[in-house]
């Protein structure tokens, strides 16, 4: 039996949900209505240009130094450590040293031996936080990855696990992706076959009890010791507080000003409002892979490129819109030809109305367009995917009024 | 193909929301509400100042649906709004004693009758009595996963945190919990019963 099966949800009377869905929809209305534009009287123009130009005048003095809270040392022993910093996490491998330095609102991990490994949420408008290694920077906007500088050489190399990080050497940027290697000492950027040495993150869930990054033992290799913990930063990039970092531990994190170190529960303060960040779902559908449309011989895709227009020249009407269907995609997938692409679904749209990958090349359509960016292209796509298959998929939208429906997405949510 | 049908329309909803149909709007709220709801209550463990809760949720999700840009799924976008208001909620309930919290709750004593409902129910409010002692980020963390059922990265998805920072609050949480009920034989009893819910 789960908590969750012990904790039934009580619902509501119905009579109290038809009351507040009442007083929701009425709100609805205002809350969406855009906001009136206010008229702008004469007098009212040129007190607007005096204000717009005292405040010039302010934002063009010399910016006060912004407060940084003083620098986090961070020094391991043989077991390494787990320092977390609001929504980042950085597993530290044994023998490791780095400060930790928060300024202007961003954060700066300067790595001075050793390896870490970071698990950071997207930062969704915040400053960048960086890691830096000798000369080596790299810039993080949400990702997880790996930075190691070797003892006796300083070579520093960057591998990455997920999202995608900036290297940045001497004036040059070399975006590093999942999967891949940059190093120090060619610069070059490499694909990293995945290695069972990987340092994985700590998973403290399937440990009862055990200390933080217990799970990482069997690499012998990051963060195997204790969880560190210092309320010195602040906002949303302040280390939180972990009880009882293990008896034994050497390892230590200590605010370069000499600022007591917080620990064992003592900061119960929220550190963390939950922030908007970009959910996964472009991802997820990036992931999914499209309808793979006729066979072609192997070849160059420029070869097979020629192939398909040939069919769709010479070819009747269903092998023609398959070839034609192909064609967008092999220009989306492997050409990267976005307009191409989209260029072949609207001649597909105009003369395979009725073909038979006709939903394959809508949702290609949408998949394109979003893609991009979130455009009225886009919405106008999902909109005619929608008018064309919305029965067939059981979509309600096209009603009037949509019928009382709960749709529980990924799981099931009982209910008493 | 489950995934582009959700895409779609939640595109498809929100763009008729925005148009100002308030079918469109009805729809939204019954689409999402339960799953809200649940989120709520267990994370709060009460229906008290639920309707108001809801309503915030969702007037806060028409006043920011401009926003909303199909990067996540219009649910979780949601529920990172319901996760922001339950979040403000235990700031502002932190001062009650939990007794009082829980003292209109029939959830568990309609379930199960007699001294098995009073021992569940005791059970219950020990659990969130426990919970209040933790701070909001670990509750939430907590409860999503360990009540509400959700995984781990929908979780971090939805609070905004990075996965493993997640496990961290999580896992700090279950220790807090562990460590309360080692000293109360009712919330252990309560616990222990419960530890299929670990994932």
């Amino acid at each position: 039996m789960t908590l969750a099966d012990k904790v039934p949800v009580e619902s509501l009377a119905p009579e109290r949900l038809e009351r507040l869905e009442r007083r929701v929809v009425a709100a609805a209305g205002p809350a969406l209505a855009r906001p009136q534009r206010p008229t702008l009287w004469p007098w009212g123009l040129a007190l607007a240009g005096a204000a717009a130009g005292a405040i010039a005048m302010y934002a063009m003095r010399p910016a006060p130094p912004s407060p940084a809270a003083p620098p986090l040392a961070v020094a391991t022993d043989a077991r390494g450590a787990t320092l977390t910093l609001g929504d980042a996490t950085i597993l530290a491998a044994p023998d490791t040293a780095y400060d930790v330095v928060r300024a202007d609102g961003g954060v700066d991990v300067r790595l001075a031996r050793g390896a870490v490994h970071l698990d950071v949420a997207p930062r969704a408008g915040r400053p960048p936080l960086w890691v830096h290694a000798g000369d080596v920077g790299v810039r993080v906007v949400g990702t997880a990855f790996t930075v190691t500088r070797a003892p006796d050489d300083g070579l520093v190399s960057v591998e990455v696990a997920h999202g995608v990080v900036e290297v940045h050497r001497a004036g040059a940027v070399s975006p590093v992706t999942a999967g891949q290697r940059w190093s120090s000492h060619d610069g070059t950027v490499v694909a990293v076959a995945p290695s069972s040495d990987a340092p994985p993150p700590p998973d403290p869930a399937a440990s009862s009890g055990g200390r933080i990054g217990d799970t990482s033992t069997r690499t012998g290799d990051l963060a195997t010791g204790p969880a560190i913990d210092v309320a010195v930063l602040a906002d949303r990039d302040r280390p939180t507080v972990t009880p009882g970092a293990g008896a034994g531990t050497t390892a230590r994190a200590t605010p370069r000003n000499g600022a007591r170190p917080t620990t064992g529960g003592a900061t119960a303060k929220p550190d963390v409002v939950p922030a908007e960040t970009p959910g996964d779902l472009l991802s997820e559908i990036r992931r999914e892979p499209l309808p793979a449309g006729t066979s072609v011989a192997t070849g160059t895709a420029a070869e097979r490129v020629s192939t398909l227009r040939a069919r769709l020249a010479n070819s009747v009407r269903d092998e023609a819109a398959a070839a034609l269907y192909t064609l967008a995609r092999l220009q989306f997938v492997e050409l990267g030809k976005q307009d191409e692409a989209l260029q072949s679904l609207d001649l597909y749209a105009t003369r395979f109305p009725t073909g038979a990958e006709r939903d394959d090349a809508m949702w290609l359509r949408v998949r394109i367009l979003c893609g991009r960016s979130f455009t009225h292209k886009c919405r106008a796509a999902a909109h005619s995917y929608v008018k064309a298959f919305g029965q067939d998929l059981d979509l309600d939208l096209l009603a009037e009024r949509a019928p009382p429906r709960v749709r529980l997405a990924n799981r099931v949510t009982r209910q008493p | 193909m489950t995934t582009q049908v959700a895409y779609v329309e939640d595109i498809v909803l929100v763009d008729r929301c925005l148009e100002g149909q308030e079918a469109a709007a009805r729809d939204l709220f019954r689409r999402h509400r339960a799953r809200v709801h649940a989120s709520l209550y267990r994370i709060l463990g009460t229906n008290r100042d639920m309707d108001d809760l809801l309503q915030e949720v969702f007037v806060q999700v028409f006043a920011s649906l401009r926003s909303w840009r199909a990067e996540a799924s219009l649910a979780t976008w949601i529920d990172r709004i319901a996760v922001r208001v339950a979040w403000r909620s235990i700031g502002k309930r932190r001062a009650r004693p939990p007794e009082a919290e829980l003292a209109d709750d029939d959830a568990v004593a309609s379930e199960v009758g007699g001294a098995r409902a009073a021992h569940a129910r005791e059970g219950v409010r020990r659990l969130y009595a426990a919970l209040a002692t933790l701070s909001p980020t670990a509750r939430v963390a907590f409860a999503l996963h360990e009540i509400d059922g959700r995984p781990m990265a929908e979780v971090a998805a939805v609070t905004g945190s990075s996965l493993t920072a997640t496990k961290l609050r999580v896992w700090r949480a279950r220790r807090a919990l562990h460590a309360l009920a080692a000293a109360d034989p009712v919330l252990r009893e309560f616990m222990s019963d419960a530890s299929g819910g670990t994932r």
